[in-house]
């Protein structure tokens, strides 16, 4: 088909339908899915703007507008779990985005076939445990007095630190250990990416002589530069959604004040007070934020030109 | 290859679904269908011979909705507000929302005292008549028929230490220091300590040593009544003195570290009782489950319980409260709601526990004494049950730990019909069983009444949110408080109090014990 | 690239890798000597790296209910059938939005985007569900989640990606759009395929959720809610009060081997799919 037709823009709708009938019919399917099973349901939106109650319902609740916004954003708790949550996941997003690709590129570089194979399957393998498990095994190891991680830390002259219980060093304790956990994983779709390059570029630039770290510039990360732009992206959309398993099981009220995060605050106020609606006001607070850091983020991925989610 | 790959994987999935939709369908017709709600349940109601046994007296069929218990509180909310079918559930403190809601029905319109002695009496009875709400009774406590908590001692360790049972806490603290110190790896530690919510029940020993009346559940009620005042017990000096002694021992490693994320028993006894790293800790069912289970493991082990005994300058106080945590209620939505009561009734009365106890009559058990001692058909138990001592349903169904009856019919109260209760014993456990001696040794630590334990103030759950956490919170850090910091944490501790609003929250039950119980 | 030897760095990273992978692979390590320990064993050491004892107690405990075994079956079931169902269907939409001259591609794709974000709650897709009289069916376990917005964006990134030239040929030989993704863009993209493909199926193996929501028919629990349910009732007091299985930990270890394994198994096979992407005629844009 000659190129000027796809430019043809003046088709009406009815005419550009039929002439692309079978992208159209491609859609379908996961256009219907998404109707019934997420746009039907989404009138539960409406539970952050009411006093919802188990028995009413949504139809039959009353309305009552910002009054859980403004409990949440007056209340001291929330206030100080909503920073938390800022500063942990966001030092999640950094340290994570940076430690997958690098990882990735690193794995990449191994020549040894079975030992590359093995050391990709094993730094995935802590993903897969869940952090209930994960604290158990973390409570015993960086035990202040006991634990085996201490006692290495002393013999390297580092000293020792309370990571699980001192203000101080809990935050980065929650960052890197998340990071620890899930970079194997998250290294994946790198490596997938990285697989997708055309290996006669890498051909082209041995023979032009580049070297190994002049190919890792200009050829591996350009070539996954898109993949690079889009996860980061998604995850800057769903950061505020992070870390209530790890930090649930891992924190105590000897670290509220730099580890509650907004759902772990909010779980423990829910013992007291069963209110979904407040529940689900904190939830629409996350979502908001998260969809607004990701237009704005696209925005700045589109004015640059590489790629972008639309 | 291609080709075959599709193929297979088209077969496999064809087949897994054929046996498992062929063994799937059996449409269930006849008597009525009660559907209950309970957490943590893993038994199956069509194959369980008490179920079944239940059904066949009861003419009905029972369905059991449950989740994992860390699931439970979601699942719940979503099958009452989406208009499940279910009839009957337990709950552990929603009652005022869930009544407030018109998700539960009111129990005296179907209830008499001829018909339904255990109900009638237990929602009538003084203790628990601040539950009503507009003079009705909405919900059913659930109670166990004692406290079957108790400080565990080591008593081999102390043997070889050549140390008696601790008399006060010096002693207490000389043979926690011996504990310790038997071990040269670092390891292990005196005293097993839970933190997070349950530092309210782990500090028991301690704090009634110092004379505090503390409170096995329910902290933000925790207050000390003297003369017609109320005193919130975490302002006590007592408290304080308590608190000082646990900093002491903590800096001395003679409680674990770890305590302040140890939220789950299980989890804290594997850890440190049961590998033999603590010489004591707080635990529910010492000798009919922690000492035969560690006796399993350490053949040389032997266990003794802390007698109570005072701190010098103060006063041994019994903690306060009756140990109940779960509520049975029957739903607006129910369809048979007469027939649910029917069936709960059913479950306390003297026919219904033995079966949830100890089984059906033939294949389990063979004959029961007045006072609760029963003939166990042991290889027909331990085929269907294996190593547990009695069934599961006595909890579920119930009572979190009823392993017995308690005769509503034969007394005019329900508190002298409680004080009577009868526990169940297998005749061949008669003495190991010790769930009497548990139950007796579980008193001299807890009982004595609060009569705010089940006021309740819905509309200031916020304030009570915040009052519990600074407790929670205060406590862990004056427990874990550097050497020489803890007065400051407490000072600290005492402001956060102020400043979340516990006189407020003081005086809310200042004023209902002036109007109602003075 | 081709007859390479070891680099001052390959050893430098090699070094690293391996003792990053002791790190992770120390954790799953840990809780296999657990699995397979005795009770003696287990309460004895506080450790468990070096294994001291040998049973398999803990796993038959898992396995002496057949009902576990019908469980297994559930499981591979909802795995198969999600993960290809909603493969066929996450391709085709990822290739039709991959398409920017589309129309009506901006509108339907910010349709999806907004459900990342706002998703009406558990409430009323429990009796949406209910409504399609899903409840107590296998579909429930994967119908309700069978599309990733994430997953969807990654694979429509991809399909964007790829040169148009590969298409090219086959348009001029008359080929219709259904040939074109089916016959010759998805085997070039298996790198994306398998990858996403791995992705869908460990949800829908490690996924309890659906199950816990819609189901209260034991007979089709799938195994990873009976094992969630083992590791729930390790850690909750009230039933390990009552119940009395050996070692808790010991049972709970096996439980998360033996959700772990199958991964580990057949992650291997689509290593192999890890290859250079073969594209069909150079294609030097």
């Amino acid at each position: 088909m000659p190129k000027q037709l796809h430019e043809i823009r003046h088709d009406p709708l009815g005419k550009h339908i039929r002439r692309y009938k079978y992208l159209y019919l491609m859609i379908l399917p996961a256009l219907l899915w998404l109707i019934i099973f997420r746009y039907l349901p989404i009138y539960g939106v409406t539970m952050a703007f009411q006093d919802f109650s188990l028995n009413r319902g949504f139809f039959g609740s009353p309305f009552v507008g910002l009054k859980h916004f403004q409990w949440l954003l007056s209340d001291p708790g929330f206030k100080r779990a909503f920073i938390n949550t800022w500063l942990i996941n966001v030092g999640k997003l950094a340290l994570g985005f940076t430690s997958t690709i690098v990882l990735a590129v690193l794995i990449n570089e191994m020549r040894h076939i079975i030992l590359k194979r093995s050391i990709q399957t094993i730094t995935y393998m802590p993903h897969f445990i869940s952090w209930v498990i994960m604290a158990g095994i973390f409570n015993s190891l960086f035990a202040y007095e006991t634990g085996a991680v201490s006692h290495l830390l002393e013999l390297i002259g580092l000293g020792k630190f309370d990571f699980l219980q001192d203000d101080r060093y809990f935050r980065v304790f929650v960052v890197v250990s998340h990071v620890w956990k899930e970079v194997g994983w998250g290294s994946i779709i790198y490596l997938a990416a990285i697989a997708a390059i055309n290996p006669e570029l890498y051909e082209a630039a041995w023979v032009d002589g580049a070297g190994r770290f002049r190919q890792l510039l200009y050829i591996t990360l350009p070539g996954i530069a898109s993949t690079m732009i889009i996860v980061f992206i998604l995850n800057l959309g769903s950061v505020l959604n992070w870390s209530f398993d790890q930090v649930y099981n891992l924190y105590s009220p000897l670290v509220y004040e730099t580890g509650d995060i907004m759902q772990t605050y909010i779980i423990r106020n829910l013992s007291h007070n069963p209110n979904f609606s407040r529940l689900a006001a904190a939830g629409f607070i996350r979502s908001i934020i998260g969809m607004t850091l990701l237009v704005v983020a696209n925005s700045l991925a589109r004015r640059w030109g590489r790629a972008s989610i639309y | 290859m291609k080709r075959a790959s599709v193929v297979t994987l088209l077969g496999v999935m064809l087949l897994s679904a054929l046996f498992v939709w062929g063994g799937g369908q059996q449409p269930e017709e006849g008597p009525v269908t009660i559907t209950i709600y309970r957490g943590g349940i893993t038994i199956d109601p069509d194959t369980d011979p008490v179920v079944l046994e239940l059904e066949k007296r009861l003419n009905v069929d029972i369905v059991f909705v449950t989740a994992p218990w860390s699931e439970n509180r979601q699942k719940v909310n979503l099958i009452l507000s989406t208009g499940d079918d279910v009839d009957i559930v337990t709950t552990v403190d929603t009652i005022p929302k869930w009544q407030a809601d018109g998700v539960i029905i009111a129990l005296d319109e179907y209830i008499t005292e001829k018909t339904h002695p255990y109900i009638y009496k237990i929602t009538n009875s003084t203790t628990f008549t601040p539950l009503k709400i507009d003079g009705q009774a909405w919900a059913i406590p659930q109670v166990p028929l004692g406290v079957a908590w108790g400080t565990m001692v080591r008593q081999d360790w102390l043997d070889k230490l050549g140390m008696d049972l601790p008399q006060d806490e010096e002693q207490l603290y000389k043979a926690l220091k011996g504990f310790k110190d038997m071990d040269p790896s670092g390891q292990t530690t005196g005293f097993q300590f839970e933190g997070d919510r349950q530092i309210r029940r782990t500090t028991i020993p301690i704090m009634s040593m110092f004379g505090v009346p503390s409170s096995f559940w329910d902290q933000h009620v925790n207050f000390d009544i003297k003369n017609g005042m109320l005193t919130h017990i975490c302002t006590m000096e007592n408290t304080k003195a308590a608190l000082k002694y646990m900093n002491r021992l903590y800096n001395e490693g003679l409680i674990n570290h770890d305590f302040p994320s140890m939220n789950s028993f299980p989890q804290l006894t594997e850890k440190y009782i049961m590998t033999g790293k603590a010489g004591m800790g707080w635990v529910i069912n010492p000798f009919t489950s922690q000492a035969a289970r560690l006796k399993e493991i350490d053949p040389g082990s032997d266990v003794s319980l802390l007698q109570p005994f005072s701190a010098r300058g103060y006063e041994f106080r019994r903690a306060q409260g009756m140990m109940v945590q779960i509520y049975a209620v029957v739903t607006s939505k129910s369809k048979h709601p007469e027939k649910a009561i029917e069936c709960l009734e059913y479950f306390q009365s003297l026919e219904g526990r033995r079966l949830l106890v100890a089984g059906v009559e033939g294949p389990h058990w063979s004959s029961f004494s007045d006072d609760g001692i029963f003939d166990r058909n042991e290889a027909r138990w331990e085929q269907d049950y294996g190593k547990q001592l009695y069934h599961p349903l006595n909890f579920y169904l119930g009572q979190g730990n009823c392993e017995g009856y308690v005769p509503a019919k034969d007394y005019a109260t329900f508190e002298e019909a409680y004080a009577n209760s009868v526990p169940f014993v297998p005749a061949s456990k008669k003495d190991e069983a010790n769930v009497r001696l548990e139950y007796k040794e579980g008193a001299k630590w807890f009982g004595d009444p609060n009569p705010v334990q089940f006021v309740l103030f819905p509309e200031h759950s916020d304030l009570e949110a915040a009052v519990t956490d600074a407790i929670v919170t205060g406590w862990t850090k004056c427990i874990a408080a550097k050497a020489g910091e803890f007065e400051k944490t407490w000072e600290e501790h005492q402001a956060e109090l102020k400043r979340v609003g516990l006189d407020e929250w003081t005086a809310l039950y200042q004023d209902y014990y002036d109007k109602n119980i003075k | 690239m081709i007859g390479r030897r070891m680099t001052a760095f390959d050893v430098f990273n090699y070094t690293l890798l391996i003792l990053f992978a002791l790190t992770t692979l120390y954790p799953l390590w840990n809780i296999l000597v657990i699995s397979i320990s005795t009770d003696q064993a287990y309460y004895a050491d506080w450790y468990h790296i070096v294994p001291k004892s040998f049973t398999l107690r803990p796993y038959l405990h898992n396995f002496k209910e057949i009902r576990v075994v019908r469980a297994l079956l559930v499981s591979i079931f909802v795995t198969a059938a999600g993960t290809t169902l909603t493969m066929i269907v996450t391709s085709m939409a990822a290739f039709f939005l991959s398409k920017s001259y589309l129309r009506l591609r901006n509108l339907i794709f910010i349709l999806f985007i907004i459900t990342m974000f706002f998703d009406g709650g558990l409430i009323p897709l429990y009796i949406l569900v209910q409504k399609l009289h899903l409840r107590n069916t296998l579909f429930a376990l994967f119908l309700p989640t069978l599309m990733s917005m994430y997953f969807l964006i990654l694979m429509k990134n991809y399909f964007t990606e790829m040169p148009v030239s590969i298409e090219e040929s086959a348009r001029i030989d008359g080929a219709n759009d259904f040939v074109i993704l089916f016959r010759i863009v998805l085997p070039s993209a298996k790198p994306i395929l398998f990858t996403i493909s791995l992705f869908y199926a460990v949800q829908f193996w490690n996924d309890w959720f659906n199950a816990l929501l819609y189901l209260t028919d034991r007979k089709l629990y799938p195994l990873s809610f009976y094992l969630r349910e083992v590791i729930s009732s390790a850690i909750t007091e009230e039933v390990a009060a009552v119940v009395d299985v050996g070692a808790p930990a010991t049972i709970q270890a096996s439980a998360i081997i033996i959700t772990v394994l199958p991964i580990i198994l057949v992650y291997p096979f689509i290593q192999k799919h890890f290859v250079k992407g073969i594209l069909l005629g150079s294609t030097k844009e």
